[in-house]
């Protein structure tokens, strides 16, 4: 059972999206999201929803994947359309009754908004599904390395993450354990309300802390006889280069955020925001 | 013999602090002296509590003794400046893989001890290639720890030792949490490591047959050395062992019994071909 735990979302392929430097992806990723809001005119709008979709085709997620990540947000967007719709005003008016108003301008920005989160949520996705935690994990280091300049452990925080990352099947696995243990001694864990199913629970955490501090000691032992004394003057075996392909995707990205400019410039915008 | 030893005890004391229920503490180690000489294979034996973990952690600093002194090397575990030259030198792998594994990855984790000790990333791909070809898991290099068997798991913590080159590896129980295969896995990499790449191994066990492969068997009893030799010496004190709560390895039980009700065997049989040998040679003779 524990073996099929994946840690994060990671989708496992070959992607030339899969092959990008993890720092790239994450740098572009931004990059992608200040363009979304840049959009103001339809062809810009048209520029990105098409960008996105080719970047889901060239990232070889399914498109199932990509639409399941979208699930959860879909009450927010409809939401925030909604409200948009009866809230903006101006335009031409299109419906006029008593104290409803809704005009072009308002179906444009619940659009618009829409369209936004939406090629938000499909791209950053993207980045998880394309990358491992532990390459994120290793970027995020290499990015915010600047931050060691102003006593920032960024090494060691990388390191609590990757850690975490590491213990968090083990845990599960003991989570499993415990309860079966407790199950077995005749601990009633799925009847009753929810006072007495959360207080049913404290058997199992009590043992949980008891065991994780231990593991905790025992792993900073091994760490110790395996010379680790923080981050400093550590290498990494892995080094991280970039290669023609990320100088590639960087120059393709800026064309298009380029191009969302010049759209919104020879064309009419058609949201103030 | 005039041979180097690596790992010097003198004359070692060492207790833990007072217990929370105020007993006074105890010597844990107790006036301990031991010489490991490089490239000797030594099996420590001895009933749960008599200090065999101690005694491992004493070696390579993370406990300090007492009163007494131990070297590593010519190194005094005691001098913090040392350290971690001590620990490149004397590698350790726990009983639970689990907790001794640090990365997600196989070859990120052989690769972290090595990256600790700031080793270029070139030389450090090829110690940990080599490591991971050296305990059979360079095929499995790029999965994540927690899919492996834990007899693999192990091999990996053993990897990540080799990687860093130390002269001697020292091993608190690496099979207790492992099925017969996984253990016969990891016996077998502990062999090739002292036979071919000749680190000196101590292997802490409750296994007979484990012990028994060794060059030197050494056997506590609350915190001192009670028997020390080779395991056809210490194996023959059938009643010594018995007595300190330890079992003889079974061919060695079957002859005892055999020569007590008369039988003309040796008292150093250790495995079942000298038994069967030995049973065979004494009905001949008869
Ligand atoms: N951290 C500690 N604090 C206090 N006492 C300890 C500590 N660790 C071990 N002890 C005590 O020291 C004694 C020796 O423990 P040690 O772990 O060395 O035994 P061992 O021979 O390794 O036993 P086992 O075969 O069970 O692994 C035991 O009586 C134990 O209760
Ligand atoms: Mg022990």
């Amino acid at each position: 059972m524990i073996k099929d735990i994946t840690i994060g979302q990671y989708f496992i392929g070959d992607s030339f999206m899969h092959k990008l430097d993890a720092r790239m992806k994450i740098i572009l990723t931004m990059v992608f999201i200040v363009a979304i809001f840049l959009c103001k005119s339809f062809p810009a709008l048209g520029l990105m929803v098409l960008f996105t979709i080719a970047l889901v085709l060239i990232s070889g997620v399914p498109m199932k994947m990509v639409l399941k990540s979208l699930k959860p947000i879909a009450i927010i967007v409809l939401f925030t359309s909604v409200l948009n719709i009866f809230y903006v005003r101006g335009g031409t008016e299109l419906v006029s009754w008593r104290f409803i108003h809704i005009g072009t301008n308002g179906i444009f920005t619940a659009l618009f908004m829409a369209v936004r989160i939406i090629c938000l949520v499909v791209v950053s996705s993207l980045l998880t599904y394309t990358t491992t935690p532990t390459m994120l994990t290793d970027a995020l280091e290499k990015l915010l390395s600047p931050l060691k300049l102003v006593k920032v452990p960024v090494a060691t925080l990388a390191m609590m993450m990757t850690l975490a990352l590491r213990f968090i099947p083990t845990l599960i696995d003991e989570i499993d354990r415990i309860t079966n243990a407790q199950k077995a001694r005749g601990a009633d864990l799925d009847n009753g309300g929810f006072i007495k199913r959360a207080k049913a629970l404290i058997p199992i955490i009590v043992p949980l802390f008891v065991s994780s501090i231990r593991r905790a000691y025992e792993l900073a032992d091994a760490m110790d006889c395996r010379c680790y004394t923080g981050g400093n003057g550590r290498t990494r075996m892995k080094q991280m280069k970039l290669m023609p392909r990320d100088f590639i995707s960087a120059a393709v990205t800026a064309l298009f955020v380029a191009g969302i400019i010049v759209l919104n410039h020879f064309f009419k915008a058609v949201i103030v925001r | 013999m005039e041979e180097k030893s690596i790992i010097q005890f003198d004359n070692v004391t060492f207790a833990y602090e007072a217990n929370v229920d105020q007993t006074a503490a105890v010597p844990v180690v107790d006036g301990l002296s031991l010489a490991i000489p490089e490239g000797q294979f030594v099996a420590v034996l001895g009933r749960n509590g008599c200090g065999k973990s101690t005694l491992a952690k004493l070696i390579n600093g993370i406990l300090v003794p007492s009163s007494g002194r131990v070297t590593v090397d010519g190194m005094d575990t005691s001098d913090d400046a040392r350290l971690i030259d001590i620990r490149r030198t004397v590698g350790m792998v726990f009983q639970n893989p689990d907790n001794q594994i640090v990365a997600t990855i196989v070859e990120d984790d052989v690769a972290f001890g090595p990256e600790n000790l700031g080793i270029p990333p070139e030389q450090i791909r090829r110690d940990v290639d080599e490591a991971l070809k050296a305990v059979g898991m360079y095929e499995l290099r790029g999965r994540e720890p927690h899919r492996l068997s834990g007899g693999q798991k192990q091999r990996v913590a053993i990897a990540g030792i080799i990687a860093m080159k130390t002269k001697c590896i020292v091993m608190d129980e690496p099979t207790a949490m492992l099925d017969p295969r996984g253990r016969q896995e990891v016996m077998d990499t502990v062999r090739m490591l002292n036979k071919e790449l000749g680190i000196t191994v101590v292997l802490i066990t409750h296994y007979m047959d484990e012990a028994v492969k060794a060059d030197r068997v050494i056997v506590m009893n609350d915190g001192a050395i009670e028997l020390d030799g080779t395991p056809n010496t210490v194996f023959s004190n059938v009643e010594k062992i018995k007595s300190l709560g330890l079992d003889v390895p079974q061919a060695t039980e079957l002859a005892y019994r055999l020569r007590k009700t008369g039988m003309n065997l040796s008292g150093d049989i250790l495995n079942e071909n000298e038994c069967a040998e030995a049973i065979i040679n004494a009905l001949e003779a008869e």
